[in-house]
């Protein structure tokens, strides 16, 4: 039977064929992992065609490039660094789940930093993010000040994106934690532009800090601790108060089973979350991101959409 | 009620509907593209040869209809060309929703645009499909007609690449072998090489791309045949073709075009440049397939192992037909073939002893005779068409072969199966 976990993100886009083609490990297509017909899950876009017309090798790779900083705020452990980006890169990291690497440049590529898109002006091409300083990587953008390495765009940074795609008159609710309001901001930005109105659940989170109140498109209707009881018992009768067609989930991995597990009014709903696996490399390669399904297959999920249910 | 769904709404899905149907059963069919037919909707010839034979044969058979559309819809009727005699040639650009309006009139629902990708299995029985939206349709008796054609990535990697047929692939989503999805291998036909697969045999151009010339000569006659300039001639060409009863020294010295609406060019694909130097074809344009100068579709990639009464071997409620069940050639055999698992199809549902047709007409010795040579390597590179290649030899050999329509008719009374297709049996 199908794989149903195959949906490689990059699938075609000017970055596909990629690394994983040349060495038969393509998460799409049968005849780039060395088998002998197609049995893939059909994107619309034949990826072995591309890479035989690419010369059997790979199209584009993503390059680190320095971009000039703009502006850069300190709010407690969070650092939101605005910088100037190429028109292109700009416009491909303008949809959510966008993230790019970040790098202090007097780094070595060990130090790359996925990062999550809070938002893109692609007037100014000015693209923002916010660094929550916590670990060996993060600690080094305390630095950082006129100009910052980029690799970029990536896509993956959310789950459950063909729900957002295929949903017609969204009724969001948008359930945010501590930096996830981040790639929640983005999100809100492109349901904005197809709902009136956008409810958010707020959990400032460790960081302590409230991005959501920078856009006027969205209704704050609880600030809740989402660690606690209480919260899952509240969430649940807000969704069954409201006729939400569409969750976003932007939170740890632990938050989001205990929302599954605790809000049996979430079970019926379209959902989103962020992708919250250790990303390192962005192209499927080094494997620090891999998860299992159930039979357990591994999946490389910096480039694979999961059945986040 | 039982309920038959059957997945591919070409030539053979199209008979094994109706078969299934007037057996009694509801019938859904899921079909990807937007149009039925699938490669019948460039092809055209029928009646040739031993196809006449088989014809009427499925006529007394019970299974009528489909042919009623292709000998109405006939440009030309009894015409002669290299290695072919009475051919008929139907009007590719009306066959379609004739038979689409003959589907819905007879009750069989119609499902256009739902590529089905995936099974549900119990042990060795098919409980439903999944569809590519994820939805799950559940039945008693599945028939697979998906054909053995394409995708994109088999078309290159055994061809020339896609070259943009009518299968229509990129835009509608591949072929499915819902046999290898329940688990069970797909053959795989060859050429003489041993190389997998083989080109669809012709191609169509734009009749109004030709000079009046050859235009008016194909309106009234059906057939124009054009010398090939000495240096462009390939006799090699013949041997990645599907098409083995075209596969003759006339069709590489030659263009032969045939009249289909289109004009049917004898030939896997060629050049454009090279076939713009033939008089009258200064302006020549493809119309199927678009890339019609590269490439072709690549075909006979999934092949299910099956018994002679069409049942899928190794699961219980699984049919198949058309090329899905052997190295068959044309429109005639995917008739033939699917009315039979249409029909087969309800007698499963029922517990009924599945028909098998005898050897001694022309579709039960086909049926029964590709696949004893389909286990043997010389028979995986051969083609079994009524129509010409090795097997119309045999049907001459065996005496099948006969225009003698009150001859076939007592010989199927005797064999007790005049119009069994039409005995409802729910």
């Amino acid at each position: 039977m199908t794989k149903k976990h195959t949906r490689c993100i990059d699938v075609g886009s000017e970055y596909c064929p990629c690394y994983l083609a040349e060495t038969m490990d393509c998460i799409t297509c049968s005849h780039l992992q060395d088998k002998k017909f197609c049995n893939c899950s059909w994107d619309g876009f034949c990826v072995y065609q591309e890479f035989k017309f690419c010369g059997n090798s790979v199209k584009n790779t993503r390059e680190s490039i320095e971009v000039k900083i703009v502006k850069k705020e300190k709010f407690q452990k969070l650092i939101v660094i605005t910088f100037k980006a190429p028109h292109t890169l700009a416009r491909q990291l303008n949809q959510p789940g966008a993230y790019i690497f970040i790098r202090n440049k007097n780094m070595n590529h060990f130090f790359d930093i996925p990062m999550s898109i809070m938002d893109v002006d692609t007037f100014k091409n000015e693209v923002k993010i916010a660094v929550q300083v916590f670990g060996v990587k993060t600690k080094t953008i305390q630095d950082v000040e006129d100009s910052i390495l980029v690799r970029g765009p990536y896509w993956n940074g959310l789950y459950g994106l063909e729900n957002l795609k295929q949903i017609e008159n969204p009724k969001p609710l948008i359930i945010t934690r501590g930096v996830a309001q981040a790639p929640a901001l983005l999100l809100i930005k492109y349901l904005s532009r197809r709902s009136e109105n956008i409810d958010v659940v707020l959990d400032i989170g460790s960081p302590g800090h409230d991005f959501i109140r920078e856009t006027d498109k969205v209704r704050i209707i609880e600030n809740l601790d989402l660690f606690s009881n209480q919260a899952y018992k509240k969430l649940d009768k807000i969704l069954a108060d409201h006729s939400y067609n569409l969750v976003f989930v932007g939170a740890s991995d632990y938050v989001y089973k205990q929302l599954i597990d605790h809000t049996q009014n979430l079970q019926d709903k379209k959902i989103i979350t962020t992708n919250n696996s250790e990303i390192c490399c962005g192209e499927g390669i080094c494997g620090s991101c891999t998860t299992y399904d159930i039979s357990g297959i591994p999946i490389k999920t910096c480039k694979t959409q999961l059945n986040i249910k | 009620m039982a309920k038959i769904v059957v997945i591919g709404g070409g030539w053979a899905g199209c008979a094994a509907a109706i078969t299934a149907r007037k057996a009694g059963a509801e019938v859904e069919i899921y079909e990807r593209t937007d149009m039925l037919l699938g490669l019948g909707n460039v092809g055209g010839i029928m009646r040739n040869n031993g196809r006449f034979t088989a014809t009427e044969e499925s006529i007394l058979l019970g299974a009528k209809e489909l042919f009623e559309i292709t000998d109405k819809c006939s440009r030309h009727k009894s015409i002669e060309f290299p290695g072919h005699k009475h051919a008929s040639l139907y009007d590719v650009t009306l066959v379609e929703s004739k038979v689409r309006n003959l589907l819905i009139s007879l009750g069989i629902k119609l499902n256009l645009e739902n590529r089905v990708v995936d099974v549900v299995k119990k042990n060795k029985k098919i409980t439903a499909i999944e569809l590519f939206n994820n939805n799950i349709v559940e039945a008693d008796v599945f028939i697979e007609a998906t054909g053995s054609t394409g995708s994109m990535g088999n078309c290159l990697k055994y061809g020339n690449g896609c070259a943009m047929c009518i299968l229509r692939c990129p835009s509608f989503g591949p072929r499915v072998s819902i046999s290898q999805k329940a688990g069970v291998d797909d053959t795989l036909g060859q050429r003489s090489d041993g190389s997998y697969g083989a080109f669809s045999g012709s191609c169509k151009l734009n009749k109004d791309s030709l000079s009046k010339e050859i235009r008016d000569k194909l309106n009234k006659n059906g057939v124009v045949i054009l010398p090939v300039p000495n240096e462009d001639i390939n006799h090699d060409k013949l041997n990645i073709k599907v098409c083995q009863q075209y596969a003759l020294k006339e069709y590489a010295e030659n263009i032969i075009l045939l009249d289909t609406g289109h004009a049917k060019l004898m030939s896997s694909f060629y050049p454009l440049n090279k076939l713009r130097k033939i008089p009258g074809l200064e302006n020549a344009k493809f119309e199927d397939p678009y890339a019609g100068g590269v490439g072709n579709s690549v075909r006979y990639l999934s092949i299910a192992p099956r018994h002679n009464n069409m049942k899928v071997k190794n699961i219980d409620n699984l049919l198949c037909a058309g090329e899905k069940a052997g190295l068959f050639v044309g429109h005639t055999e995917a008739i033939a073939t699917g009315s039979l698992a249409g029909h087969n199809s309800v007698r499963l549902v029922l517990g009924m002893p599945l028909l098998e047709l005898p050897r001694n007409t022309a579709s039960g010795h086909l049926i029964a005779y590709q696949n004893d040579q389909i286990k043997l390597a010389e028979g995986l590179k051969r083609r079994y068409t009524f129509a010409g290649s090795d097997y119309f030899a045999i049907m001459k050999k065996l005496g099948l072969y006969t225009t003698d329509k009150k001859e076939l008719e007592s010989k199927i009374k005797r064999l007790d199966l005049l119009d069994i297709y039409n005995e409802k049996l729910i």
